[in-house]
Order: C-alpha cells, then sequence, then structure tokens
C-alpha cells in the first residue's frame, strides 16, 4: 500500500477536527478571541501540512514496508488485551489482572509461557509491594 | 556566605545528600513517578524527621535531582520518558541503548547533570537580581512569541522532514485543546466523556507514544527486540568531547529556565535544536545529544529557582512543590528573602552542589548495575515495559480510563513513527500547547482583539526575528558536520 494513505488520513481528521470547533460558544466579551480560534487555527494548518505531505508522499513513489508475518493479529490481541485489562483491573485486582495482561504479552513475543507466567507473577507482587505499602499509592485489591 | 556554605558541609548534611539522591534515583526510575511525584511523595517523610530547615532544603534538593537522574534511567533504558524535556534525551538515549552504548549514555546524563546543575548555581547566585527583573518583562504577547520560537527550533532543526515534524508538533497543540477550555469553561473534544474533561494528562501521552508504540513496533519488527549488542565501557575522551555541549546546554537551559511556565521543557528542546544545527548527526544516538538536553534541564531547574526565590512566584510544578515544602518549614520566598535570610539562600546553593555532587558520587559506578537491565531476554524486558508503563499511567489519576486512553495514543505513536513522524514535536506542541493559547487570548484581551500586540514590544519582536531566521536558516546556511 502506498504510504500516502496516512497523510491523507490526518488531513482528513484535521478537517474533522477544525470543523467540530464550530460548536463550542463563547459568551465573554473579554475573550475576543474564544475557544474557538486556536482549533481554527491547528486544524488548518494540520490540514495543510498534510495535504502537502500527500503530495510530497505521492511523489516520492516509496511502497510502505511490510511489517513481520502474523503482526497485525498480534498488534489485534494485544491493543484486546490492555482494552480487557482496562476495564477488568478494579474488578479482578492488580496483581492477577496485570499477570494475566504480562503473560499474554510473554506470548505474543513468543517466551517461554512457564518463566513468563512466574515472572509476570513475581513482579506484579514487587510492583504492588513498592506502589502499595512503599509509595502509598493505592492499586485495585489493595 | 561563608557560613551558608559551611552548613551544606556538616557530616550529617553531606549524608542527607547522600541518602537523597540515592532514594530519589530509586523513586525517580518508577516511570510515572516523575520528579515532581517523587518530590511531593517524599516531602512527608523529610518534614516527619525533626530537621533543621538548611538540612531539609538539602534533602529536597538531593531528592530532586536524584529523581531527575532516576528518571532519566528509565528513558535512556527503556524509552520510557515521564517527563516532557526527558522525551528529548529519549531520542538519542535510547539510540545509544540500541547501539548497546547505554553505560555511555548513562554516564553522560549523570555527568551533564552535574554540569548543567552545578554551574547554573553559579548564576543563580550573582544574577537573581537582574533576570528576576528582565523575566518580569515578558508579557503574554512575548511568551506566544517564545513559544512558537520553540516549535520552529524543534520543527526545522530537529533532522528528518522539517513538514512531518511541522506536522507533529501541530498534532501536539491539538491534543492539548482536549478539555475544558480554560477561559471560558467550554469542553472541547471530550466526546461527552467526563474523564476527558481535565484533558489528556502528560504521562499517559507519552507513555503510550513512546513505550506502548515501541512495544508496537518490537512486535511487527522482532529485530528491534533483540538484545542490544554488547555494552561498551564509557570512555573519558568521549565525555570530555560533550563538554562544549554541556556548557551550550547549560547556558540555554539556565536563561530559558528563568521564564516562569514550561522553562525546562522549552530549555531542553531549544539546547538539543541548538546542538543539532552543529551536529546534524544528532537523533542516531550521540552522547552530545543526551548532554545538551540533560544539562540545559538541570540549569533550567536552577534557573527556575530565580522567580521562586526573589518574586514568590514559582516557575515550574517542581518548584510549585518546593515553594509548599519551603513554606511548610516556615521559609517564605519573595523580594525580602535574600535580605532576611541570606544564610538560608547560600545553604540552599550549597545543597544544590552538594545533592549533585552526591548524585553523581553514587551514580556513576553504579552505572554499570543499570544497564545490566538490557541482560534480560526481549520476551521479559518488553513484558516489564509493558507492566511499568500500566502501572505508571494507573497511578497518575488512579483511573483505568488513562490506560485506555495510553492504548489509543501507543497506537497513534506507532502509526506517526512508521510513517516518519517524529515524536518529541508532538510532545512539545502539547506542552505547550495550553500555555500558546492562554498567552495568546491574554494578549487579545489586554488589546481588546487587536493582532499587533503580538508584535508591540522590541522583546517581541526580537523573538518573532529570530523565529523568522531560524525558519529560513535552512536557505542560507549550510550545516556542517562535527
Amino acid at each position: 500500500m502506498t504510504r500516502a494513505w496516512f497523510p491523507a488520513a490526518l488531513c482528513l481528521l484535521s478537517v474533522l477536527y477544525a470543523w467540530s470547533a464550530r460548536g463550542f460558544e463563547s459568551g465573554f466579551i473579554a475573550d475576543p478571541v474564544g475557544p474557538r480560534a486556536f482549533p481554527y487555527a491547528i486544524g488548518v494548518c494540520l490540514a495543510v501540512t498534510a495535504a502537502v505531505l500527500v503530495f510530497q508522499t505521492l511523489g516520492e513513489g516509496k511502497r510502505e514496508r511490510e511489517p513481520a508475518p502474523n503482526a497485525l493479529g498480534r498488534h489485534a490481541v494485544f491493543v484486546a488485551s490492555l482494552v480487557v485489562y482496562a476495564n477488568a483491573l478494579d474488578v479482578v485486582g492488580y496483581i492477577p489482572g496485570t499477570t494475566a495482561l504480562a503473560t499474554v504479552t510473554v506470548f505474543l513475543f513468543r517466551g517461554p509461557l512457564g518463566r513468563g507466567l512466574a515472572v509476570s507473577l513475581v513482579v506484579s507482587i514487587l510492583i504492588f509491594a513498592v506502589f502499595v505499602l512503599v509509595l502509598r499509592v493505592p492499586l485495585p485489591g489493595a | 556566605m561563608l557560613e551558608g556554605l559551611f552548613l551544606a558541609l556538616t557530616p550529617m548534611n553531606l549524608m542527607l545528600a547522600a541518602a537523597g539522591a540515592l532514594i530519589g534515583t530509586l523513586v525517580g526510575m518508577l516511570p510515572g513517578i516523575g520528579p515532581i511525584n517523587a518530590i511531593a511523595l517524599l516531602i512527608p517523610f523529610t518534614l516527619a524527621v525533626d530537621l533543621p530547615p538548611a538540612s531539609v532544603l538539602i534533602l529536597l534538593a538531593a531528592i530532586y535531582y536524584g529523581s531527575q537522574y532516576g528518571n532519566s534511567i528509565s528513558t535512556i533504558l527503556l524509552n520510557i520518558p515521564g517527563t516532557a524535556s526527558a522525551t528529548v534525551t529519549a531520542i538519542d538515549g535510547y539510540a545509544l541503548t540500541k547501539k548497546g552504548e547505554a553505560e555511555s549514555a548513562l554516564a553522560t546524563s549523570a555527568l551533564a547533570s552535574f554540569f548543567g546543575g552545578t554551574v547554573s548555581i553559579a548564576g543563580l547566585a550573582f544574577l537573581s537580581p537582574v533576570l528576576s527583573r528582565a523575566a518580569l518583562g515578558f508579557g503574554p504577547a512575548e511568551y506566544f512569541a517564545l513559544m512558537v520560537l520553540a516549535m520552529v527550533l524543534l520543527s526545522t532543526l530537529s533532522g528528518g522532514s522539517t513538514v512531518r515534524a511541522i506536522g507533529s508538533a501541530l498534532i501536539g497543540l491539538a491534543l492539548a485543546t482536549v478539555g475544558f477550555d480554560p477561559n471560558s469553561a467550554v469542553p472541547r473534544y471530550t466526546f461527552g466523556q467526563l474523564r476527558l474533561l481535565d484533558g489528556i494528562d502528560f504521562v499517559v501521552l507519552t507513555i503510550g507514544l513512546f513505550a506502548v508504540s515501541e512495544v508496537l513496533l518490537a512486535m511487527a519488527d522482532p529485530s528491534r527486540a533483540s538484545e542490544p549488542p554488547a555494552v561498551s565501557r564509557p570512555v573519558l575522551p568521549e565525555w570530555l568531547s560533550t563538554l562544549p555541549t554541556m556548557i551550550r546546554g547549560t547556558v540555554v537551559g539556565f536563561f530559558v529556565g528563568v521564564l516562569p511556565g514550561a522553562g525546562g521543557t522549552v530549555a531542553s528542546f531549544a539546547a538539543y535544536a541548538v546542538e543539532k544545527k552543529l551536529h546534524p548527526r544528532l537523533g542516531s544516538g550521540d552522547a552530545r545529544g543526551v548532554a545538551a538536553p540533560e544539562a540545559a534541564n538541570n540549569a533550567a531547574a536552577t534557573g527556575a529557582m530565580i522567580p521562586l526565590l526573589s518574586l514568590g512566584v514559582p516557575g515550574s510544578g517542581t518548584t510549585a512543590v518546593l515553594l509548599g515544602a519551603l513554606l511548610a518549614i516556615g521559609i517564605e520566598p519573595g523580594p525580602l528573602f535574600f535580605s532576611a535570610h541570606p544564610e538560608l539562600f547560600w545553604a540552599l546553593c550549597a545543597s544544590m552542589v552538594a545533592g549533585n555532587a552526591a548524585l553523581l558520587a553514587l551514580n556513576l559506578p553504579l552505572v554499570h548495575l543499570f544497564v545490566k537491565i538490557l541482560r534480560v531476554p526481549p520476551w521479559c524486558l518488553q513484558t516489564l515495559v509493558v507492566m511499568l508503563s500500566t502501572v505508571a499511567v494507573y497511578a497518575v489519576n488512579r483511573s483505568t480510563f488513562d490506560i485506555v486512553v495510553m492504548t489509543v495514543a501507543g497506537i497513534a505513536g506507532y502509526g506517526l513513527r512508521r510513517h516518519g513522524f517524529p515524536l518529541a514535536p508532538v510532545v512539545l506542541g502539547f506542552v505547550l500547547g495550553g500555555l500558546m493559547e492562554k498567552s495568546l487570548r491574554r494578549a487579545m484581551a489586554i488589546s481588546g482583539g487587536g493582532w499587533e500586540i503580538v508584535y508591540s514590544s522590541p522583546l517581541a519582536i526580537g523573538i518573532w526575528v529570530l523565529a523568522g531566521a531560524v525558519l529560513t536558516a535552512p536557505l542560507w546556511l549550510k550545516p556542517n558536520d562535527g
């Protein structure tokens, strides 16, 4: 796939960003700029920059460097596990939740699962002890 | 003066400096804690022990320098910067680690921090009254111009594609607009999420952009996750070659640091940009790329003490926390501080030297030990990065939603890096965005909506001219590699 899709998407996003700013209303007379002007300016500048990049990239004619086989699948599993972790952390507690997330990461990096699980558990307990007992930063399940 | 200096050199105070430097380093190494939080977390302990004010100052200064260095360790070894200024160190620091020169990078960081911190104390001691008056000359229009200059400096001098760097800075500015508008309290780009009303947290964004994207890149390209080559020993001549860089970084850092606001961040970026101009190879793993921001950052920390002590105005988050500690021990900074407490002022100066010296003496021998973390297998190191990143992000606001934001930032960082967009300008734009918009709107409110205020003072004009010169520099200057 050509690399130009990325700046093109960025251009589209920046137009949407600037367009969304139309709803920011402010009734302050003492604030002549208001909450809209800055996002408008950024959106327009970013859209122009991204458009320049689209033409630059098309001119270069480079193709996107292919990632390793199965990279997309591993990315999807990793991102999904982070989202699940975020939603389950308060329910399952820090140590079990983090051990599970870390073990999935070990699996994704093709590490040894048994040792990976042990390392994940020990490091989770260590982090929990340092944050909760030493630094007094509460973690779920404390 | 001598009374204050001798006060810092008692065995008890030297021991406190060493203890503070060590504790600060250990706490600062934890990503997400960072220097500000490290000091805030450790202040209750320092106040709980009944120490004289000078000893408390020494302990706090040592903790501060220690935590700053600890933050550099996680930045250089794991690419997890906990502060905006550390993101600059990450560029060459992590590249050096990948080249097998982590030990050299850490040693350079320690030496540059010591150099910047110590030399700038002379500036603090002798230039305080003059510089505090000069800092007062910076109004909102001048601040706006300064922020634009910082963006221009980084975008044009950071190497690679200038257009991409400008794009990155604009993305950072856009991200800074998320949350309540500070002037009108209108929510912007929160998509109905209450948890975005306060905006995106800096630590959450940077850990996502740098650490999570690094994990994603390692998955896409397994060679990235392979063990770095054998670690080379630091060499004295290499350190000496960075001395001119340290001097430049210290000068830039100190004078920029005096300005209240994002002084330390702008200082690090500006020092790096100056160095990049002189040595275009920076960015691919050069010790000077570590020395410049580290010296500038520590010099800026000293410079930030000037408005704090002479005006009672904390110029950064860390000095704000320090102000709280000073007030807690009965010291009130302000215009009368120098005449009312000269011995404390000199004790403070001496405490900074002692803290820096203790840090250097403790950490140079430990560099070899810190680097051992890289010997762990890649699967283990990446897992460690994920675990530290998630706990750091959670600890900021105790919110699991931040982990989702970090994940989104990680995906965005991965996309940006794969398409050649540098990440440092994103961070600079994000950090300066709020201040930039606030300065512009304040200036416009003063002028009643007239744009001429932006270039109405000689100082503002000078900054705009400098920004224009930097922007057009590639057209009339041919860089020479050194």
